[in-house]
């Protein structure tokens, strides 16, 4: 082994014994810990919420149409090497047993599903029915009173039941999907004479593969849609918007951002504590004939050292936390897709990249030290420009990779760096303040004066540093809390889990008062079908521009209501409701994709006839309110000539579930939906989520902790000398410690308020910006961010700064 | 020492200044210093008056604002960085007040540490044989922390002779110990540099000490002048 070696080899195991150095790989090791764990967490997260994303509608890519689907855009994807099936959905009157339920059929043809699998009883797993058969599910056969086995007629066809179906993917959208689900082969369709001409159906083209060819198809067919086809893909991140997911997904992100930044700042600091302690053994070196390129690279393999130690161990407990944290999420996301490469090595990578950044700029300069520094003590470390410069582009960077955008970046760092700035200078002159203030009052204040003074440089680091991070740390939590109440708020107690749709008006009486005797509280809400052809008495083609027209809601029939007092999970912003003044209320993200305002005339036909109405106010609709909601609300009136049905929501209470029953029974054609399920689910999701949140949260307090320290350490021998100094000139040691901890108290009552300022201003521009939460004051940042701050630099402070007896007093300063 | 014997040390006009706020500030202007090969010199005054500096002018660690520096007819600062590294760790050892030794080494591998960096096969053997010279012999596997400050120094020691240096330069090397262990350490050093024919630099405000040098120069204000024993 070469001497230079052998010398790196030892350095490297006497050094974990050095303050310095191990704070620098516990930096380190939670960086990567944390950095590991929220990149894979989120990464599994978004990417199972893909995958389930295609799974549920059975194909990468969907393109869906009111009519039939030519013959060359089947023949197109097959051409592009991507797998394909067509797939004809529609509401049909299943019969059998002498009794007749509405039903949604699906005519399918090999292969099918694309993606996903059809779960039934007895298990299948071959694709679709057999000739003459069809698969349906149970609560149809419960409904008709039939067994396997048993004859279901469709239009003019008989078929035998030879599976129940479970689950299936595709289920198709709206409310077709909530009705009893029945698949039957395509090519037996056309016998059943159910489809004729102008018949109302729903053709959809599946098709899956890579996803560079189908990108290539989706871009090739956007361009060739017609009136009524829509294109989707399961990938497409409106997909996955406004998701709990997709916010946990952003919030772990973001988390990751914050741990990066932690471990940064604290890495650089610790990096400059440590190189400024090897001067000497620098210079002692080059005095014994090392090059600085030797040095260099014992310094090279240290850092190398340090990194396979710390970063590796640090992945290595990210991902066991990740895999506790994906064991949870196996319940609601059943398909863990496997870790990717790039997420597992994306934290140690970048924490090497960082010491290294961070590092060398720190070390170089060692190389260049002369040996008079054994002569005379000169222990001054300036940082160079490059160094400053290359912390500011590390930052940069990172936040770079982690936002995938540039400018926001640039914004990101830009802010950070000046509320940094600012923060340190503001808190410096709030200090000197308070001092003025406590003068008279604390016998230590002519002290606390000279501590200031010489301690000011520090201080303006340290509340620059702290409050920033502090107020970024209170932000997490908060948007945390935020987060879960927003999750927990989309289902209140006893909020409706049934919903019954396909009322006749006839039944209407009949069923309020049956409901009544039941003790279930209900409101019908009437439903007209109709769909918007004009805007301003202009055709929308004319009237709306291109993506306008493309907007989802123009190439389907609407759902219209009308209401006396609009329902409270309405709530107008624009405009406003009168139900004596003929008009229409529109859902506010309908109105602002097409570009609608108060005043507006909107012309929809119905059953055949034009309705023109103006629009006298736009609403806000609370979508998770599991009620019924509606894009238009009329008043009353104009919709009452029109045919229509009822809906409504409605909560059975798990001990009366036997009502849901009695309810189907009684009225046969009425559909009944249960979304306990979807419920209970939902809950689930919103408790696992809160406990990840928690475990990130608690993890990075303890990171922001550990920054604390290494800022406290950084001038701990400073402070312990001039603690020794006072203490031989006849301070007690009680005294010289109330100083300290005055000192700590001012710093910590300080950044908490700066930290507190910045965190609510952080927090507004946040949940406008990331998580569309409604901007609200915090209260408790006020009281909680000071007390957190004190207690903190009060305590870690004390625990650094240690005992000073006179006997450690006389030896620090005979050392120096 | 014979005035015939080659010079060691030949400085010639050297002055050092240092720009302040208020002004040039000049330490020293228009030193001549000549030292033989061989000869032990001791370079005394009170303290702040530049021993330290014209110590590392001498040994070229530091450039002086004028004038000239030779080492064995060398003129170090007319080289490259690295050339000078390199001449000055075959030529050139030092002995520190505060000892400098790496804390994670044994006494051995500490003596045999610049050694080890110029590549020398029997870097162990040597600094085994010096170890033995300064009395540590059953002491070479301990570790600084494990040492008392004296023997701390005497490892110092055998670490500047391992490498046969020219010249020694010794910068307070009694500073931090008690007067009879710096005795013996000063015997030592006297000792090992009549033994090996090094020229040996003194850096002292105890009078006592320098004067066991062949020469004595006492820098104050600004001046260095002999003094005649």
């Amino acid at each position: 082994m070469s001497p230079v070696w052998r010398l790196a080899s030892r350095q490297i195991r006497s050094q974990w014994r050095r303050s310095d150095w191990l704070t620098l790989m516990l930096s380190l090791f939670m960086m990567t810990t944390l950095v590991t764990l929220l990149t894979t967490t989120s990464d599994r997260l978004y990417s199972s919420l893909t995958q389930q994303s295609a799974e549920i509608m059975g194909a990468d890519l969907v393109l869906r149409s009111q009519q039939r689907i030519a013959e060359d855009k089947y023949q197109q994807a097959l051409a592009a090497g991507l797998q394909a099936t067509r797939v004809t959905q529609f509401i049909s009157m299943a019969e059998g047993n002498e009794n007749n339920v509405l039903s949604t059929v699906r005519a399918v043809s090999s292969p099918y599903p694309l993606l996903g699998v059809i779960k039934t009883e007895p298990p299948e797993h071959s694709g679709i029915p057999e000739k003459d058969t069809v698969w349906a599910d149970k609560s149809l056969l419960s409904r008709l009173g039939l067994n396997l086995g048993d004859s279901l007629f469709l239009g003019y066809s008989e078929f035998k039941l030879s599976r129940i179906l479970i689950d299936s993917p595709d289920r198709g959208t709206g409310f077709a999907n909530f009705n009893p689900q029945i698949i039957m082969r395509s090519d037996q369709l056309e016998a059943t004479g159910i489809l004729a001409p102008g018949s109302r159906a729903n053709f959809r083209l599946l098709v899956s593969g890579e996803q560079p060819q189908i990108i290539a198809l989706q871009q090739q067919w956007k361009s060739t849609l017609v009136k009524g086809q829509r294109l989707i893909n399961a990938r497409d991140d409106r997909q996955l918007n406004n998701n709990s997911v997709s916010n946990a997904s952003r919030y772990l992100k973001l988390s990751a951002l914050l741990s990066l930044l932690l471990g940064a700042v604290a890495i650089l600091l610790s990096l400059q504590r440590y190189s400024s302690d090897q001067r000497t053994r620098s210079a002692l070196l080059l005095s014994l004939g090392m090059t600085p390129r030797q040095l260099l690279i014992i310094y090279s393999m240290q850092l190398v050292s340090g990194w396979l130690i710390a970063a590796l161990l640090g992945t290595g407990i990210g991902l066991f936390l990740h895999q506790l944290i994906a064991v949870q999420m196996s319940e609601f996301i059943p398909h863990i897709s496997d870790l990717s490469i790039a997420s597992i090595i994306t934290s140690p990578l970048l924490a090497l990249a960082i010491l290294f950044i961070l590092g060398l700029p720190t070390l170089l300069p060692l190389g260049k030290i002369s040996i008079l520094q054994m002569l005379r003590k000169d222990s001054s470390v300036t940082g160079s420009r490059w160094h400053y410069l290359s912390c500011a582009l590390l930052l940069l960077v990172a936040i770079s990779l982690y936002m995938g955008s540039v400018l926001l970046a640039l914004v990101i760092t830009g802010l950070l760096l000046s509320l940094g700035w600012i923060a340190g200078f503001l808190a410096q002159h709030i200090i000197v303040a308070l001092v003025k203030r406590l003068q008279g009052r604390i016998a230590l204040t002519p002290l606390l004066k000279l501590r200031l003074r010489q301690q000011r440089h520090w201080h303006r680091l340290q509340a620059g540093v702290f409050s920033v991070l502090l107020a970024i740390m209170a932000v997490l939590f908060f948007v945390r809390n935020d987060l879960i109440e927003q999750w927990q708020g989309q289902i209140p107690k006893d909020s409706p889990n049934h919903f019954a749709i396909n009322i006749q008006p006839w039944e209407k009486d009949r069923l309020q008062s049956w409901m009544s005797t039941q003790q279930l509280a209900a409101k019908l809400y009437p439903i007209v079908r109709g769909r918007i052809i004009a805007i301003n008495q202009q055709s929308i083609g004319s009237a709306l521009s291109k993506e306008q027209a493309q907007t989802h809601a123009l190439h389907r029939e609407l759902n219209l209501t009308w209401q006396q007092q609009l329902s409270d999970q309405n709530s107008v912003i624009a405009g406003t409701w009168n139900p004596d003044i003929a008009g229409v209320s529109i859902e506010s993200r309908l109105s602002e994709n097409l570009g609608l305002e108060v005043g507006d005339v909107l012309g929809l036909t119905i059953g055949g006839q034009l309705l023109e109405a103006p629009i006298t106010s736009i609403r806000q609709v609370n979508w998770e309110s599991f009620k019924p909601n509606f894009f238009l609300i009329y008043t009353p009136k104009l919709l009452e000539q029109y045919p229509l049905t009822y809906i409504t929501s409605f909560n059975i209470p798990e001990q009366q579930r036997q009502k849901s029953t009695l309810l189907v029974r009684a009225f046969p054609t009425i559909t009944l939906i249960d979304i306990d399920k979807i419920f209970k689910q939902a809950q689930s999701i919103i408790a696992k989520l809160a406990d990840s949140a928690t475990l990130v949260m608690l993890l990075t307090i303890i990171s922001g902790m550990l920054m604390l320290l290494t800022i406290l350490q950084q001038e701990l021998a400073q402070r312990r000398y001039e603690g020794a100094l006072l203490q031989t000139l006849g301070a007690s040691e009680r005294q010289t410690r109330q100083l300290d901890i005055l000192e700590f108290c001012l710093l910590g009552i300080t950044c908490g308020s700066i930290a507190a300022v910045v965190a609510e201003l952080l927090l507004a521009i946040m949940s406008v910006r990331f998580f569309d939460l409604p901007v609200s004051a915090h209260p408790m940042l006020w009281w909680s961010l000071p007390l957190i701050a004190t207690i903190t630099f009060t305590g870690i402070g004390n625990l650094v700064r240690g005992k000073l007896t006179l006997a450690d007093c006389y030896t620090l300063l005979k050392a120096s | 020492m014979q005035l015939t014997t080659p010079l060691a040390i030949d400085a010639q006009r050297l002055s050092k200044s240092f720009s302040s706020t208020d002004g040039e500030i000049s330490l020293f202007k228009d030193l001549n210093l000549q030292i033989h090969k061989g000869e032990s010199v001791a370079i005394i005054g009170p303290s702040g008056t530049g021993k330290s500096t014209l110590l590392s002018l001498l040994a070229c660690l530091d450039t002086p604002t004028d004038g000239t520096v030779s080492l064995a007819g060398v003129d170090l600062n007319s080289m490259q960085q690295q050339q000078k590294a390199q001449w000055r760790s075959k030529n050139i050892s030092f002995v520190f007040q505060s000892f400098h030794l790496l804390p994670e080494l044994s006494a051995l591998e500490n003596t045999q540490l610049p050694l080890d960096i110029q590549g020398h096969a029997d870097s162990e053997q040597q600094a085994k044989h010096w170890l033995e010279a300064v009395g540590l012999a059953p002491r070479i596997s301990h570790f600084p922390a494990q040492l008392s400050g004296g023997e701390q120094q005497r490892v110092a020691i055998a670490r500047a002779f391992v490498t046969a240096p020219s010249l020694l330069f010794a910068d307070e090397p009694t500073g931090n110990l008690d007067t009879k262990t710096g005795d013996n350490i000063i015997e030592l050093l006297f000792d090992f540099s009549a033994k090996t024919q090094a020229t040996l630099i003194l850096i002292t405000h105890d009078v006592h000490l320098a004067s066991r040098c062949d020469r004595m120069f006492n820098l104050l204000e600004g001046q260095l002048t002999e003094v005649i024993k």
